[in-house]
C-alpha cells in the first residue's frame, strides 16, 4: 500500500468510483419489461389512438407449429396495449399505468399511421418518437391504407407471427425498401418537402387453398407525402416505377408484350440497375432528363430466338420503349399533383442557383410544367443456362 | 524522456482530443444554424483564423518556456497586472471546466442514461477527472496515448459510413446568405479552437528538447481545424443543415443513423464511449493547470490538497449554474466564445504582443 502514501483521499475516490461501475441508474431486469415491436397510431375524434404491440415470450414458445399461428391457444403471440389521449404522451402514460411493466421501446420496428391521421400531418405525433433517446430513427414508418394502425398491428400468419418481424423478414428477403423515420425527417427538410412513404393494407392469399389463405400486409411504396401530410397514393404501375427510378433494379421481374397483336405472349425478363440519375438543365429552358441504365436477362421466352445481334438490338429498343412509357406516365401524374417527390427543387437550387433564387417560391407551379426526358438503355446480358425457348425445335 | 516532463507527441496528443472533445459536440449546431449551407466553410474559417490566433501564442510560449504562466505575465506586465492576468488565465480555464463537465455529462444523459439524474453523471466524471488531476500530466497523457488513436479513427469512421449516401449538394453554395451569416457561424468553432492558448499552463512541463520550438502548435491547430471541418462535413452530408441544426448534438445523430441497423447497431455508443474518454483527459487537463496556477498565485504548497474540494464545487457549479440543456447550449455556443475570445484566448495574446516585444528588445539590448 505504499502507493497510497500521500494519496489519502485517493481510496475515497476510488471507492466512490467503485459504486458508480456496477450499473446505470434505474435499471429494469428484462422480466420486467414489455419490449416494443411495433406502434400503432390513429386519430379517433379529435383525439389520438396510440396502440402498442409488445412480446409475450411464453406465448411465442407454445404457438409454435400451427398454421395460423395460434396453435392451441387462441392468444395471439403478443400483446397489445392501447389508449387514447390528447397527445401521444398522455395515451402512452395511461398505457404505462395500466401495465404492471417497464415499456421498453429500444426495439421498435416500425410506426402503424392510421390514414386518417396521416391525412392531418404526423410530425406532431412523432415528435416524442423523434426525440427520443431509444434510437426511434431507425424504426419504419409504414401507412395504413384505408385503414388503422391498430388494425395492422394485428395481422399475424405462419411466416411471421410478429408484423413488425414480418416486415423486418420481408425487408430482408425482398431487398424492400421501407423509409425510416429519420428518412422521413430528412426528406421532410428537402427543398421539395415531398416524398413517397410505404402504405400497407393486410389482404389474405385467396388463390390459396382454404386452411392456408395467410394473411399478411401488402407493402406498396405510394403514399405521397407533401411535408407531414398524406396527399394521394400512386396506382400501382406508378409505384413500381417510381420504386425502380428510386431504388434501382435489384433482380426486378418484368413481363412486357413483345407483339402489338392482341393476345400475343409476353416476354419476362429480370432487371438489375442503380437508381436513376436526374440532370437539370436550363439551356434553352429549365428541364430535366431522367437517365436510366439497366442490364437484363431472358427468364420467360417467346417462341422466337435471339440468335441475332440485330434482334437482340430490338429487343432492347422495345425495353427502352416500354419502360420509358412507364416512367413518363409517372412523371405525367406526379407533375399534375405537384408533388416533387424526387426532389428536383434541389438539383435546380444546387445547380441554378440564380434560376432557384428567382422562381423557388413558385416551385410547385414549376416543376408541373418542367419538360421531362427520360433516355432508357437496356442491355441484353443473357437468358439463364439454355440460349433458346427449351420448347424450340428446328 | 525526463521523468515527469512530456514529450512532442504526448502533448500533441493531448491538445487535440482537448480542442475536439468540444469542439465536435455541440459546437457546429452554430455554424449549422447561422452559415446553414456555409457551415464548412465557416469551419475553414475558424481554421484560419485559429492559426492566426496561434502566431501570438506561440510568441507568447516561446521565450523563457521554463517560466509558469503568471511568472510569465509578470514579467511583461509587472507584479500586479501579471498576477491578475495569470488569475484571469486560471479562472477562464476553470470556467471552461464548468461548461465541459456539463457539456460531457448532457452528452451521456441525454444519448444514454436517460433516467439517471445528472448529479450522478457529473459526478461520476468529476470523480474521474479529479482522480487524474491528483496523478498529474503525465499519468493522464500516457493513458491519452491508449485512448488518443481511435478517438481519430472514429472521425474518419464517420465520415466513411456518411460516404454511403452523401449528399454532396448540401455543401454547395456556402455563400448564399453572403459572407457575414460565414463569419458569425466561424466565431463558436474558432473560441474553442483557441482553447489551444492553454499550452501557456502546459510548457514548462514540456521535455526541454521541444521547449523552445512550440512550433508544432501550428500543425496541431491546422489537424483540429481539418478534423472540425471533416465532422462538419460529415454532419451536412449527412442531416443537412435543416435537420442537422435542430439535434443538440448532431453528430451522435450521424452516428445513430448510420449505425442504427443490423450488424452495426450500437456502434454509435463505442464511439461516444471514445469521446467521452477524450473529454475526461480535457477535464483532467483543465483541473490540474487550473489549481496548480492559483495555488502558485496564492503560495498553497500542497496543490493535491485543493483537487477534491475544488472539484466537487466546480461540479456543483456545474449542475447548478445551467437550469437546462438549452441554456448551456446557448453558453456554449453564442456566450463563451465573446467571453474567451474577449479576453484570454484572443484579446489578452493579442494586446501581450508588443509587450513580448518590448521584452525581447531589453533583453537582447542587456
Amino acid at each position: 500500500m505504499r502507493f497510497l502514501r500521500g494519496h489519502r483521499a485517493l481510496p475515497v475516490i476510488l471507492l466512490c468510483v467503485l459504486l458508480l461501475i456496477p450499473g446505470c441508474w434505474s435499471g429494469h431486469e428484462l422480466t420486467d419489461q414489455l419490449i416494443v415491436l411495433g406502434i400503432g397510431l390513429d386519430k379517433v375524434g379529435d383525439k389520438v389512438r396510440l396502440t402498442v404491440q409488445g412480446i409475450r415470450p411464453e406465448a411465442s414458445i407454445s404457438t409454435a407449429s400451427s398454421p395460423t399461428g395460434s396453435g392451441g391457444s387462441d392468444q395471439p403471440p403478443f400483446s397489445l396495449l392501447s389508449a387514447d389521449g390528447d397527445s401521444v404522451q398522455e395515451a402512452l402514460q395511461k398505457i404505462t399505468r395500466r401495465v404492471p411493466r417497464f415499456i421498453y421501446g429500444g426495439h421498435n420496428q416500425v410506426f402503424f399511421i392510421g390514414e386518417s391521421l396521416a391525412r392531418e400531418g404526423i410530425m406532431p405525433y412523432l415528435d416524442l418518437f423523434a426525440r427520443s433517446q431509444w434510437s426511434q430513427e431507425s424504426a419504419w414508418v409504414v401507412i395504413a391504407r384505408d385503414g388503422t394502425g391498430q388494425q395492422l398491428l394485428t395481422t399475424t400468419n405462419l411466416v411471421a407471427k410478429y408484423p413488425s418481424m414480418g416486415l423486418a423478414q420481408t425487408v430482408r428477403a425482398h431487398q424492400v425498401h421501407i423509409p425510416t423515420l429519420f428518412q422521413f425527417l430528412l426528406h421532410y427538410h428537402d427543398n421539395s418537402s415531398c416524398q413517397i412513404l410505404v402504405s400497407a393494407a393486410a389482404a389474405k392469399n385467396k388463390t390459396a387453398p382454404s386452411g392456408y389463405q395467410m394473411e399478411q400486409l401488402r407493402l406498396q411504396p405510394n403514399a405521397i407525402f407533401q411535408g407531414d401530410k398524406l396527399v394521394g397514393y400512386l396506382n400501382s404501375s406508378d409505384c413500381e416505377a417510381y420504386a425502380w427510378l428510386e431504388y434501382g433494379f435489384q433482380g426486378t421481374s418484368f413481363s412486357f408484350p413483345v407483339s402489338t397483336v392482341n393476345g400475343a405472349p409476353a416476354l419476362g425478363v429480370s432487371l438489375t440497375g442503380a437508381p436513376a440519375q436526374f440532370r437539370v438543365f436550363s439551356t434553352p429552358e429549365l428541364g430535366v432528363r431522367v437517365e436510366v441504365d439497366c442490364n437484363f436477362s431472358v427468364t420467360e421466352d417467346i417462341p422466337s430466338p435471339l440468335n441475332s445481334p440485330a434482334a437482340i438490338r430490338e429487343l432492347e429498343s422495345k425495353l427502352d420503349q416500354v419502360l420509358s412509357q412507364r416512367f413518363s406516365l409517372l412523371f405525367a401524374h406526379l407533375q399534375e399533383d405537384k408533388t416533387d417527390v424526387f426532389n428536383l427543387a434541389e438539383k435546380v437550387h444546387a445547380y441554378h442557383l440564380a434560376l432557384w433564387e428567382k422562381d423557388k417560391d413558385r416551385w410547385p407551379e414549376l416543376y408541373a410544367k418542367l419538360p421531362v426526358e427520360i433516355t432508357v438503355n437496356s442491355h441484353f446480358r443473357h437468358s439463364g443456362v439454355m440460349t433458346k425457348y427449351p420448347g424450340f425445335k428446328e | 524522456m525526463q521523468p515527469g516532463k512530456l514529450s512532442k507527441p504526448q502533448v500533441i496528443g493531448l491538445l487535440l482530443p482537448f480542442v475536439l472533445s468540444t469542439d465536435v459536440l455541440m459546437i457546429p449546431g452554430a455554424p449549422l444554424e447561422l452559415a446553414r449551407r456555409g457551415a464548412w466553410l465557416s469551419s475553414l474559417l475558424a481554421t484560419f483564423l485559429g492559426v492566426s490566433l496561434t502566431f501570438f501564442v506561440v510568441k507568447l510560449v516561446s521565450w523563457q518556456p521554463r517560466l509558469r504562466i503568471t511568472e510569465r505575465f509578470r514579467l511583461l506586465l509587472g507584479r500586479g497586472p501579471g498576477t491578475v492576468t495569470g488569475l484571469v488565465f486560471a479562472l477562464f480555464i476553470l470556467f471552461s471546466y464548468i461548461l465541459v463537465i456539463r457539456e460531457g455529462s448532457e452528452l451521456v444523459r441525454i444519448s444514454f442514461l436517460p433516467d439517471t439524474p445528472l448529479d450522478v453523471v457529473t459526478s461520476g466524471l468529476a470523480l474521474v477527472s479529479m482522480y487524474g488531476a491528483l496523478l498529474g500530466m503525465e499519468a493522464v497523457s500516457r493513458f491519452n496515448v491508449l485512448v488518443f488513436p481511435f478517438f481519430l479513427l472514429s472521425f474518419i469512421l464517420l465520415f466513411l459510413a456518411a460516404l454511403v449516401h452523401p449528399e454532396w449538394t448540401n455543401l454547395w453554395h456556402p455563400l448564399e446568405f453572403g459572407i457575414g451569416p460565414v463569419f458569425a457561424g466561424a466565431f463558436a468553432p474558432l473560441s474553442w479552437l483557441g482553447e489551444l492558448v492553454v499550452i501557456v499552463f502546459l510548457i514548462p512541463d514540456l521535455n526541454p528538447a521541444a521547449q523552445g520550438t512550440p512550433f508544432f502548435l501550428y500543425f496541431v491547430t491546422v489537424a483540429a481545424g481539418a478534423l472540425m471541418t471533416l465532422n462538419i462535413i460529415t454532419i451536412q452530408i449527412s442531416l443537412g443543415w435543416g435537420l442537422g441544426h435542430l439535434y443538440t448534438f448532431p453528430i451522435l445523430q450521424v452516428g445513430r443513423s448510420l449505425f442504427s441497423r443490423e450488424s452495426l447497431r450500437g456502434l454509435d455508443v463505442l464511439i461516444m464511449t471514445i469521446w467521452v474518454m477524450g473529454v475526461i483527459t480535457k477535464l483532467s487537463f483543465l483541473l490540474y493547470y487550473g489549481l496548480h496556477e492559483i495555488c502558485h498565485i496564492f503560495k498553497v504548497e500542497n496543490m493535491k490538497s485543493l483537487i477534491l474540494p475544488g472539484g466537487v464545487l466546480f461540479q456543483v457549479l456545474s449542475v447548478t449554474s445551467m437550469d437546462s440543456v438549452k441554456e448551456l447550449e446557448y453558453v456554449m455556443r453564442y456566450l463563451a466564445p465573446f467571453l474567451t475570445l474577449g479576453t484570454y484566448e484572443g484579446i489578452v495574446p493579442i494586446l501581450l504582443f508588443p509587450f513580448i516585444l518590448r521584452y525581447l528588445k531589453k533583453r537582447g539590448g542587456a
